[in-house]
């Protein structure tokens, strides 16, 4: 069993980042049952603590909670956001899901 | 130049539209709605497609159409209000990114640069943990460290009782209980007795006793030799020069002045008594009488027992629990100190020494026990 597989399309995902500021978005660029790595156009403080909405392979995942670690920018303007699943529980989650995903 | 088209009815966003678009250095082109759109769409190939929301029909079935007919082409939906889940909606529908308004040139910039670079989210299952690898590293590392520690300490222990071990190898005990002088003689060990009043002839190579002469008049205290004879002193204060052969033949007596005598040695020229009541070491002539040259004060704090050779005198200290060498033209300056490992126990009393080569060799009585043992002396 490969331990990789890529998406047809980067995941579009939801970033709440507070209640002040709900409406942010971008796209999952890379994801396992530890880490996040998230392209936005949105910019977003380091360590802040990101609420992620996106459907994976026909599975909703809801407030996903992920700590901003590092931050790029690229040449083009755009973000990419290396998080951290802070949840044990929805680390666990992710980890079935990823698994299933890769078995089919 | 790259060419952006730009579906909208409203000539206010067209106008902002335009001026952004501009300013970036892209070249646009309008339509007025979808079928105008997917018209100009065959003509001018654009690089990517722009889609003003709020206006008929909705952007997902424009959407839907325009990737029809072009699926690769990136569409980029501009959103009248900033709302997140319309944003996600359209992006799964296909959109590469959604911009919200009020646009801007800094806002679109980006998303315009972006349009034409896109690939598949990468889904793993174990993304290489440097961190924890580096821990688990770092704490194996730390346990061999520590178990190595503990193995070359244990070797280094090991060793030093080996060594320890090996010395007590020279220590031996002796079947008689007060020894009181030791010397070398032709390949046997003297070691003379007081309780027994008898000098035992010992094997050097496993230090059996291979013969014993008993002296039935006198009490031997002190035992030293020269080339072809010895001295014994006895527990009455006399000197004796005797020959170095089976019978000990008496040469000569002299008086022994030392208050308190503890050992003597002969360096090969001069004669030499300790006397520990005093702490004074004493030069005699080799004569029969033993007559006194000089004499001097002892730098440590017991003379327990001595020895020397054509250099050096050699001191054993009960107090001081050492081997004192003392250069023989300067007896009162020590040159080096040894601790004298026996004296771990704090019954032992050295009664006599000798020098045999690189040993030197030490009688010593030790709670009921007569005791024989050597030690390597320091180099000069």
């Amino acid at each position: 069993m490969e331990n990789q597989k890529n998406h047809k399309k980067y995941i579009p995902t939801s970033i709440i980042t507070s209640s002040e500021n709900p409406n942010c978005w971008g796209r999952i660029l890379e994801i396992n049952q530890n880490q996040c790595l998230i392209m936005s156009n949105f910019e977003i403080r380091i360590e802040k603590i990101l609420s992620l909405s996106f459907e994976m392979d026909n599975t909703e995942f809801k407030n996903l909670r992920c700590r901003v670690k590092k931050i790029t920018r690229d040449s083009d303007g755009y973000f990419y956001y290396d998080t951290i699943l802070v949840d044990s529980l929805q680390r666990s989650d992710m980890r079935q899901k990823i698994l299933q995903i890769l078995t089919k | 130049m790259d060419t952006v088209q730009i579906i909208t009815k409203n000539e206010t966003d067209r106008r902002t539209l335009k001026q952004i678009f501009s300013n970036i250095g892209k070249n646009v082109i309008f339509s007025h709605d979808l079928n105008d759109a997917l018209d100009i769409f065959e003509k001018a190939r654009p690089n990517a497609v722009f889609i003003v929301d709020e206006e008929e029909p909705p952007v997902n079935i424009k959407l839907r159409e325009i990737q029809r007919i072009a699926p690769f082409i990136p569409i980029v939906v501009l959103l009248k209000k900033r709302n997140s889940s319309y944003a996600i909606e359209y992006m799964k529908l296909g959109a590469f990114d959604c911009a919200h308004a009020p646009w801007t040139e800094e806002q679109l910039r980006p998303i315009i640069k972006k349009s034409l670079n896109l690939s598949g989210t990468t889904i793993e299952l174990e993304k290489p943990d440097f961190k924890k690898q580096k821990i688990v590293v770092f704490t194996a590392a730390a346990i061999v460290t520590i178990l190595f520690g503990f193995i070359f300490g244990w070797f280094y222990a090991h060793n030093k009782c080996n060594v320890i071990s090996a010395d007590r190898q020279n220590r031996t005990e002796l079947p008689y209980l007060h020894p009181s002088g030791i010397v070398f003689n032709k390949g046997q060990i003297l070691i003379s007795d007081w309780y027994t009043q008898a000098i035992y002839k010992h094997d050097p190579s496993n230090l059996k006793i291979s013969g014993v002469h008993s002296f039935p008049h006198i009490t031997p205290i002190a035992l030293t030799s020269g080339e072809d004879n010895l001295w014994l002193a006895n527990a009455e204060g006399v000197i004796e020069k005797r020959l170095k052969e089976d019978k000990f033949t008496l040469l000569s007596k002299t008086k022994n002045e030392a208050e308190s005598l503890s050992g003597m040695c002969f360096d090969g020229l001069y004669f030499w008594t300790a006397d520990s009541a005093s702490n004074r070491l004493t030069k005699h002539l080799n004569n029969d009488t033993l007559d006194k040259l000089e004499s001097f004060n002892y730098p440590g704090k017991t003379l327990s027992a001595i020895t020397c050779d054509n250099r050096f005198i050699w001191i054993a200290d009960d107090k001081l629990k050492e081997l004192i060498k003392m250069p023989l033209d300067n007896p009162e300056k020590i040159l080096s100190r040894k601790e004298i490992k026996e004296y771990s126990s704090k019954t032992l009393k050295i009664t006599g020494m000798t020098k045999k080569d690189e040993q030197i060799w030490f009688v010593a009585e030790d709670k009921k026990k007569g005791l024989l043992f050597s030690t390597k002396h320091s180099k000069e």
